[in-house]
């Protein structure tokens, strides 16, 4: 039985894992290969951008670390290998929900129960992630302080992945099986989402800031400017108008952290040009004591800081 | 690409800079020159001469304002640089009027007596208006809205600005200075060199804030003519009489510089701007992005 994304056609090789190997590397694709043993028991190996990255043995919904070399080795019992390409969001919620553990498992039926859920959760301000589950549908959604976060949504669906919120009866479906996951501060998955959360907010504070000090125009280039610097790195980061789209599957802290430091500093040194170093330095420190506590913690963490970012 | 079309005239943006550069460095050569040489005041007569000077002034005055207005209409209504750059625009566009006012005077009063209080002076001090609304916009912007305190810094000053006009009037009725004139006149004498000190502080001020950064420049201009006027004001309250020779000529020689070049700094800088906004990286202007760039990987 198909695990992840069930609605997703397999990419058509011979079930053997090391022509989805091959596949990958050689498509540099973002993908998973699906061991299954049965039902309960699956092993899963997530490719990123072509590289292989982590992989993990699922048993009774409880997801367990596992080498690369374990996977591999992983051949008896095996019922049915499959492989898939997968969006970067879909790779990064579904690695978060890997590192997770469950929290609370629940059915909802009615649009009525699910709109009372989401209002829930932003009163509750809840953070963590969303997984629903149903006949037609299998996706992922991210919360962030009460708030769905739309760049983290993604569900497969039959007619393939979609970003969108689904409803409940569009796919035909009686009812959804809810996954609330508990995310452990220390999984390398949970602090990029972190991480991102921080640098996706401080960024738009700063894009805000800098179009009321120049206007839009200088802001739409600056933006056209820093999205052409991207471009050689392949990042999925653009840039529109005041808001950053982090859409980019970074399985690693330390290349993420990268990724926005470079940003920040091609952002710092476009607007020194223009409003000159002490603004730049006064900007970019008033927005970072805008951003929340813990967001801010984890940009300091990486030392994505308002003095590193001016000269 | 909306207004980030390529330049179709004979000149790339960076080039007419240059030759803007080139031609007002030759007209402070021919301002000097004519102030210095009086070649006009030997062929024909010194009303001719000043003519010349007050022509030489007008050309970067003019050029100022003409590129201030294109600046501002790169932006949109309701975007805060619209009114920063609007209220520096229209300050400029009354001084170039009272440029123009003060050839008129000197068309009609040169052999006579001028008036006290005529059109020029309400054109220059509708231009010191605009251009310390514009300096206000831009502190609040900097400063951000909310920030009460820093508008009322800046009211303050604004207020003691005209405390000190007064106070400075009443100190020079009581020294026996402008014996019958009104004392409205006496206030607005005063009050010139304590707007420019004001604004001229004002614009330091902002300038130290921006660095060296391109919305900085115009500024530039400002401060420029605080110096000028400032040397002005120095010789009107007499303070020739205290020092050599020497430094009489040296301070004239800042201000005959410094009066035409703060039209041409702050005409440039505007220039500069607008071309940036309007052909943006097709401009030549922006040499930032090539030192700035993402290390490839």
């Amino acid at each position: 039985m198909k695990y992840f994304f069930r609605q997703i056609e397999d990419i058509p090789l011979d079930h053997s894992p090391v022509s989805a190997e091959v596949y990958f590397r050689g498509e540099n694709a973002t993908g998973l290969i699906e061991k299954q043993f049965n039902a309960d028991r699956v092993a899963a190996l997530l490719f990123i951008s072509g590289t292989p990255g982590m992989a993990y043995l699922i048993e009774a919904s409880q997801s367990k670390s596992i080498s690369l070399a374990e996977f591999s080795s992983f051949a008896d019992g095996v019922s049915h290998t499959r492989a898939i390409n997968l969006p970067d969001v879909a790779g990064r919620l579904m690695l978060l929900a890997l590192e997770s553990k469950v929290n609370d498992k629940f059915t909802i039926t009615t649009e009525e129960a699910w709109d009372k859920k989401i209002s829930r959760w932003k009163q509750e301000q809840r953070s963590g992630l969303v997984e629903v589950k149903s006949k037609n549908l299998h996706g992922f959604i991210f919360f962030w302080q009460g708030e769905l976060q739309k760049l983290d949504l993604i569900f497969s669906t039959p007619q393939g992945f979609v970003s969108g919120f689904p409803k409940l009866n569009a796919l035909d479906d009686s009812a959804w099986d809810v996954t609330t996951y508990v995310h452990s501060a220390s999984a390398q998955a949970y602090q990029c989402t972190v991480l991102r959360q921080g640098a996706m907010y401080w960024c738009h504070k700063i894009l805000v800031r800098y179009q009321e000090m120049v206007g839009q125009k200088l802001l739409k280039m600056m933006d056209r400017e820093l999205n052409r610097q991207m471009q050689p790195w392949h990042w999925n980061i653009n840039l529109n108008e005041n808001d950053m789209l982090d859409t980019h599957f970074f399985p690693y802290l330390m290349d993420e952290a990268h990724a926005y430091r470079a940003l920040f500093m091609a952002m710092g040194a476009q607007m020194n040009f223009v409003i000159g170093n002490n603004l730049t330095q006064r900007l970019l420190s008033e927005t970072f004591e805008q951003i929340r506590p813990d967001e801010r913690a984890a940009l300091q963490s990486q030392r994505l800081i308002p003095a590193a970012f001016s000269e | 690409m909306q207004n980030l079309n390529k330049p179709n005239f004979k000149f790339t943006p960076l080039q007419i800079v240059q030759i803007s550069v080139t031609v007002f460095v030759i007209l402070l050569g021919l301002n000097l020159w004519t102030f210095y040489a009086e070649p006009l005041s030997k062929v024909l007569s010194p009303y001719w001469n000043d003519n010349l000077i007050d022509i030489l002034v007008l050309i970067p005055a003019v050029g100022a304002a003409v590129a201030g207005t294109l600046l501002t209409r790169q932006f949109e209504k309701g975007e805060t640089p619209y009114h920063i750059w609007q209220a520096f625009t229209i300050g400029l566009w009354f001084w170039v009027a009272g440029e123009i006012g003060g050839m008129v005077n000197d068309a009609l009063y040169w052999d006579t007596i001028y008036p006290d209080f005529s059109l020029v002076d309400m054109f220059w001090l509708l231009g010191y208006f605009f251009l310390g609304l514009s300096l206000y916009y831009q502190l609040r912007l900097v400063y951000g809205a909310k920030s009460r305190s820093r508008r009322r810094i800046y009211l303050g000053l604004v207020a003691i600005a005209l405390l000190v006009s007064a106070g400075l009037t009443h100190l020079a009725i009581k020294a026996g200075l402008g014996e019958g004139y009104a004392w409205i006149i006496l206030f607005v004498t005063v009050l010139y060199p304590v707007f420019d000190l004001t604004e001229g502080a004002t614009a330091i001020w902002i300038s130290f804030l921006f660095g060296r950064g391109q919305w900085s420049r115009p500024w530039w201009g400002l401060i420029l003519f605080a110096l000028a006027d400032s040397v002005n004001t120095f010789y009107w309250l007499g303070g020739y009489g205290f020092i050599p020779v020497a430094a009489q000529t040296v301070l004239n020689f800042i201000s005959v510089i410094a009066y035409p070049a703060s039209y041409m700094v702050a005409g440039l800088a505007l220039l500069s701007n607008y071309f940036i906004l309007r052909y943006g990286e097709n401009s030549g202007l922006l040499k930032v992005a090539i030192k700035s760039e993402i290390n490839k990987p």
